[in-house]
């Protein structure tokens, strides 16, 4: 994978790993692929991974089990804040671009119309 | 006697009495990538050939895991060029030449990293591409389990499909305690993989710095940092 360069990477990994975990590609209270395997997936260096890692500890999204590797969080209020913190920022972001030229009915009249030509639900992967 | 990675102390080194590089001094701790940066002619590759101990005459202490007389050479795996192979010979002679020659060469390892290079064993090196001969090399330099690992532009001239497996190659196949110092002008497609740069210009070290130090710091990527303080150092 591609990062940014002038962005630090430990930060874009733990954002890339956030984002797995929000969409559940890395499922409640299961194991995560090691750093090694990260490291090699994105081509990154391991210390990096485990940069990234720390701080997903830190903040209790991940555990670390001895011997055994590292786990998602069992506890679903976590990851829900990480979802509504991930929608908001994601939102406010996105609003912040358009609204200045657009009112709000427009901008979901576009996103309606633009979800549809999309293909609707089925092209999202995720729930609708 | 301090054992903690590579230690360089006041290296000076002179040629036909020509001051090549002046008091560089370094400690690269165990486990980093680094990349070697500084203009054509600036000294890299001397700088390399003293830490394996190939050229003679320098003076300082280059220290490596505690070792500092020319024993240390035993533990650097250094690229080859090769031009001391025939052309004829195939890749699988030259791998056996490498395991009667070194100890510590993991036959294993060569052959998951030849199929890994996507490189057959029977070629013979005459008939590699730049990209191919680039890649073989890289094969060799890694296939010692050692603790110094040193490699000289093994990004030029090779064509970007091979630059991939090159880059992916360096994270996958080196020990996790090991250094690896990768003398380069490829900054820029190095810069995710690499922990530290050091900075060579105007034969003395102008910066030893943590990359993700510098994208935190200065906000800039390492090229962008790379590029700035070479022109500042110029203006003063």
């Amino acid at each position: 994978m591609k990062f940014a360069a002038n962005i630090p990477i430990y930060l874009q990994v733990k954002n890339l790993l956030i984002q797995r975990i929000i969409v559940g590609t890395y499922p409640l209270g299961k194991k995560i692929p090691s750093v090694r395997e990260l490291a090699d997936e994105l081509t990154t260096n391991p210390r990096t991974i485990q940069n990234a890692l720390k701080e997903l500890i830190t903040a209790k999204i991940i555990e670390t089990r001895r011997g055994q590797g590292n786990f998602v969080t069992t506890e679903q209020a976590r990851i829900e804040d990480l979802k509504q913190q991930e929608i908001r920022v994601t939102t406010e972001k996105y609003l912040l671009r358009l609204r200045p030229y657009l009112s709000l009915a427009e901008i979901i009249r576009i996103l309606t119309e633009v979800d549809q030509q999309q293909g609707g639900p089925r092209k999202w992967k995720m729930m609708d | 006697m301090e054992n903690d990675g590579l230690i360089l102390k006041n290296i000076f080194f002179k040629r036909q009495n020509k001051p090549i590089l002046t008091n560089i001094t370094v400690k690269i701790p165990w486990g980093r990538i680094v990349a070697l940066l500084g203009e054509n002619g600036v000294g890299k590759t001397t700088l390399l050939r003293i830490i394996c101990d190939l050229n003679k005459g320098y003076h300082g202490v280059v220290n490596l895991n505690g070792v500092v007389d020319e024993k240390r050479k035993q533990f650097v795996s250094y690229s080859d060029s090769l031009e001391g192979f025939s052309k004829k010979s195939s890749l699988m002679k030259i791998i056996d030449f490498y395991e009667l020659g070194y100890p510590d060469f993991d036959r294993q390892r060569a052959e998951k990293l030849l199929t890994f290079m996507q490189l057959d064993p029977e070629q013979r090196l005459g008939d590699l591409s730049k990209g191919s001969r680039e890649k073989f090399v890289i094969t060799l330099t890694l296939a010692r389990k050692t603790k110094l690992y040193l490699l000289d532009e093994p990004l030029s001239g090779v064509d970007i499909f091979s630059r991939d497996k090159i880059i992916s190659s360096l994270i996958k196949w080196i020990g996790p305690d090991a250094i690896l110092i990768i003398a380069t002008h490829h900054l820029n497609e190095l810069e995710q993989i690499i922990d530290d740069v050091m900075i060579l210009k105007d034969r003395r070290l102008l910066a030893y710095r943590d990359v993700e130090e510098i994208r935190v710091q200065e906000g800039l990527s390492v090229e962008e940092y790379y590029r700035q303080l070479y022109l500042e150092d110029r203006r003063q």
